[in-house]
């Protein structure tokens, strides 16, 4: 994995995605994330340490929340407003994903 | 470009994108173009990625400089141009990367390496708002 990218549990749900998720980093990202989907029911992704993400990391998110369709709800929590913007020019909301900004 | 312009050369390989976008920034802050640094690492990254996944080019090059008032990039590779039209219906994941780069800045060209001229070059331009 890139050594700007990590993932870490949280102490609830959930992980928190920490540094830049590129293409360098995305064979890994998504190893570890698939493991998420075991579990049946919602995903949600803490995205506030999250840097940087380019159109890798976008097909990524899009390709867990299809990955679980119908069994559950992606959700990327408190993205940095940087980070917000990409998510939106990219379109994940109006496929289906939850962006929940900080302050919601 | 002009006298400010500089040149890095990084080998094609995805690892290389994390030292594009600290080349791209630190550029950027040298021409006092910071407040733009994401968009245009973004921007840079984007266009590596594309070639290191698509052209089979060995090395890619990016230059920075100053056109008049404006920050002018290119990322040159010795490669193909290998593109694939979105499928929709198919297709919901992918493909974001031209879209993306072409938002970050203010004027995006794109010129194709094919096999009778290898080698693509995409040009951007960021100007001041």
């Amino acid at each position: 994995m890139s050594e700007g990218f990590r993932i870490e549990p949280l102490d609830g749900d959930g992980v928190r995605l920490i540094g830049e998720l590129d293409l360098a980093s995305y064979d890994e990202a998504a190893h570890q994330l698939s493991r998420l989907l075991e579990s049946d029911g919602d995903v949600t992704l803490d995205i506030s340490e999250l840097s940087f993400v380019d159109s890798s990391g976008i097909r990524l998110f899009i390709r867990l929340h299809l990955a679980l369709e119908g069994r559950g709800t992606l959700t990327l929590r408190s993205p940095t407003p940087q980070v917000a913007r990409i998510l939106r020019m990219s379109g994940v909301a109006d496929v289906g994903i939850g962006v929940e900004e900080s302050g919601q | 470009m002009s006298d400010s312009t500089t040149t890095r050369t990084f080998a094609a390989d995805r690892a290389v994108l994390a030292d594009v976008r600290r080349f791209v920034a630190a550029e950027a802050e040298r021409l006092s173009f910071s407040d733009h640094a994401h968009d245009l690492q973004l921007a840079v990254n984007e266009a590596c990625a594309n070639a290191i996944l698509h052209s089979q080019t060995r090395e890619i090059r990016v230059s920075i400089g100053l056109v008049g008032a404006c920050l002018q990039i290119a990322v040159e590779d010795d490669g193909i141009y290998r593109d694939k039209l979105p499928v929709p219906e198919v297709d919901r994941e992918g493909h974001r990367g031209i879209p993306l780069m072409a938002a970050m800045v203010d004027k995006f060209t794109l010129r194709r390496g094919t096999e009778e001229r290898r080698g693509t070059l995409v040009q951007f331009v960021k100007c001041k708002s």
